[in-house]
């Protein structure tokens, strides 16, 4: 018995606090997670479920051998505890609260494949340089999906378990097929009806072939927007050529008038980075601004199709990607700590992740990856392919990832066959070398298709990924700055929930 | 830890007592982008590693071998965390997905091989 005034007395009303103090640092269990290194003096923590702590450099050592008193280091004690990265039962009380917190993670995969792209029409008047698959041709017999395919199409859409189906409309410049685009949401909205699902529409344009008419129709049937701007007219029209027209003032046009009929909810606008772009942070993002995006996304060039041809304009290294990102981020941020808001799409997939209990619907970085679990192509000439990426791929003559042909092979085939479970066997970054040790895997994905077209291989080598390169040093900046300017963080949560 | 430089190669033994297989090869892995790798096991006690530059470009030796200590500790860190914490790993996933809805199958379209159409009755 310890010789405590209490045991003395034997009478004491409360037991004394030291009752209930864990001081025995080894009398506490690990809860998985993962750990790297952030900046000279301080690592971060990073469980599955997202939640993270930043501390200094040397702790997890601690951590790990059983050396965080609670006595002494109280208050880190309590955040391991309550970030559940340690526990003081074998199996945590609140293990069902990780679970259901695990299980909201994934629930992305719930209802399995959401979003159909239908590439109606490979036809294009752009001649832009980067383009990954499109076609300057009036040939629409060769280059047009057939009215069966889209029927074929949408009978495969149909048979998702999704409620909530998406159906996008892509090209080429998918407006000039706009008669089977009207074709296409008729038959989809009719089928939908029928089988008590929701239906949304997205034409992927470029806004040169947008004529009134086709805007009231986007407007009576609900149908987003979604275009390009590669940033000022000096870069737009470089990298989006339109022979004998001005491309950047056409688009430009286009979206105010989108603005005006659909509502600035309904139409957005998409950046391709060119070797051009990256020496022009500060003009693009001031662009945006100019013309009131309230969104940008700083998007890297694909590394498929005729964008892999002209390499002096579209090959960069990822560094210089990365620099450009910084500088246009910070830019970003600056317009916010001035006022106007406006936020950086890709930091919001990532930052969602890392801040909400959420996942994103963002099919490039998701695990298991998005292809075939979120999204699944319908190609102009009834291929059926895992991803857009895989379709791009395809115009280089490389079919890896075609799943089947419309009217030929069944849904189970096409989405439960061989093909498919032999690209599963690598769209899960837990289990990529590499990946499974890596403390950002919750806020990153697996993308078998950009491995295999970059490294010839679906699992991909991280060391020299470019994937793994961008993603880890995004994801790195925004922690750092987040952690250091509280300005900064705020507005990164504003930029989740939508607060200017 | 000792190490050798001849010929542009680098040579260094990892105690196999302190440092298991596993720990060892995640912290080569890293290395495998920019330098030819040779790992052997000679004997329970020990690893030898050869490592070359793979574009026989000049190499910062002691750069390279203060990430290889450093990865060392870290990953035998990591594979302490994986030993204590895979059971509860495996069970935080599986009660995650016990009662996953597994009967949204989609409906298979009613056919019949000799080509008999049931919807048309």
């Amino acid at each position: 018995m310890t010789n405590t005034p209490a045991a003395i007395k034997g009478k004491r009303k409360f037991t004394s606090k030291d009752t209930f103090s864990n001081s025995d640092p080894s009398a506490y269990f690990l809860l998985p997670f993962r750990f790297l290194q952030l900046t000279s003096d301080s690592e971060i923590i990073v469980n599955d479920i997202g939640d993270f702590l930043i501390i200094p450099s040397g702790t997890v050592q601690k951590i790990v051998t059983k050396a965080i008193c609670k006595d002494r280091q109280s208050e880190l004690y309590a955040d391991l505890i309550a970030n559940f990265f340690i526990s003081e039962k074998a199996i945590p009380e609140l293990v069902d609260v990780i679970s259901t917190r695990y299980r909201t993670k994934k629930s992305f995969l719930d209802n399995f494949t959401s979003l159909h792209i239908f590439v109606i029409s490979l036809r294009c008047e752009h001649t832009c340089h980067y383009c990954q698959v499109s076609r300057v041709t009036s040939d629409k017999e060769m280059f047009d999906m057939s009215r069966e395919n889209i029927d074929l199409g949408i009978e495969i859409m149909m048979r998702s378990p999704s409620p909530n189906l998406t159906m996008e409309f892509q090209g080429g410049e998918a407006l000039l097929a706009f008669d089977n685009i009207k074709y296409g949401v008729e038959k989809a909205t009719t089928e939908a009806g029928r089988k008590n699902k929701s239906i949304s529409f997205v034409i992927c344009t470029n806004l040169a072939p947008l004529t009134d008419d086709i805007l009231s129709y986007c407007k009576e049937h609900n149908i987003l927007i979604s275009s390009s701007l590669d940033g000022p007219e000096f870069i737009h029209n470089k990298n989006r050529h339109k022979p004998r027209a001005n491309s950047y003032q056409l688009a430009v046009e286009g979206i105010f008038k989108c603005r005006e009929v659909l509502g600035e909810e309904n139409v957005s606008a998409l950046l391709t980075t060119t070797n051009l772009s990256l020496q022009h942070p500060e003009e693009i993002v001031n662009e945006y601004v100019k013309l009131e995006f309230r969104n940008i996304f700083l998007r890297p060039i694909s590394p498929y199709g005729f964008a892999t041809k002209a390499a002096e304009k579209n090959h960069y290294n990822t560094t210089l990607f990365i620099e450009f990102y910084k500088k246009a981020l910070d830019v970003i941020i600056n317009h916010n700590l001035n006022g106007y808001f406006i936020r950086e799409d890709y930091a919001c997939i990532i930052l969602k992740k890392i801040l909400t209990p959420f996942p994103t619907g963002y099919v490039d970085l998701q695990s298991p990856a998005g292809l075939i679990n979120s999204v699944i192509v319908f190609n102009y000439d009834g291929k059926i392919y895992a991803s857009d990426e895989a379709r791009m791929l395809a115009e280089m003559k490389d079919h890896t990832f075609q799943l089947g042909t419309l009217g030929v092979e069944t849904y189970e085939e096409i989405f439960y066959g061989d093909k498919s479970q032999s690209i599963a066997e690598c769209f899960l970054n837990e289990s990529l070398p590499g990946c499974s040790d890596c403390a950002f895997q919750p806020y990153c994905g697996a993308d078998p298709v950009f491995n295999y077209t970059t490294q010839g291989d679906m699992n991909g080598h991280r060391p020299s990924s470019s994937f793994c390169h961008k993603n880890m040093e995004i994801i790195r900046h925004l922690f750092v700055l987040m952690n250091e300017d509280k300005r900064i963080q705020k507005i990164f949560r504003n930029w989740l929930t939508g607060k200017s | 830890m000792n190490y050798i430089i001849d010929n542009h190669i680098l040579s260094f033994q990892i105690d196999a007592q302190i440092y298991n297989e596993e720990t060892v090869l995640k912290t080569l892995y890293w290395l495998s982008g920019s330098y030819q790798i040779d790992l052997r096991k000679p004997s329970e006690l020990c690893f030898t590693v050869q490592i070359k530059p793979t574009h026989n470009e000049i190499t910062d030796w002691n750069n390279v071998m203060t990430k290889i200590n450093k990865d060392l500790i870290d990953n035998q860190l990591r594979y302490i965390i994986k030993i204590e914490t895979c059971n509860i790993r495996d069970l935080i996933v599986a009660k995650a997905f016990l009662h996953y809805d597994l009967l949204n199958e989609p409906e298979n379209p009613v056919s019949d091989p000799v080509g008999f159409d049931p919807k048309a009755i």
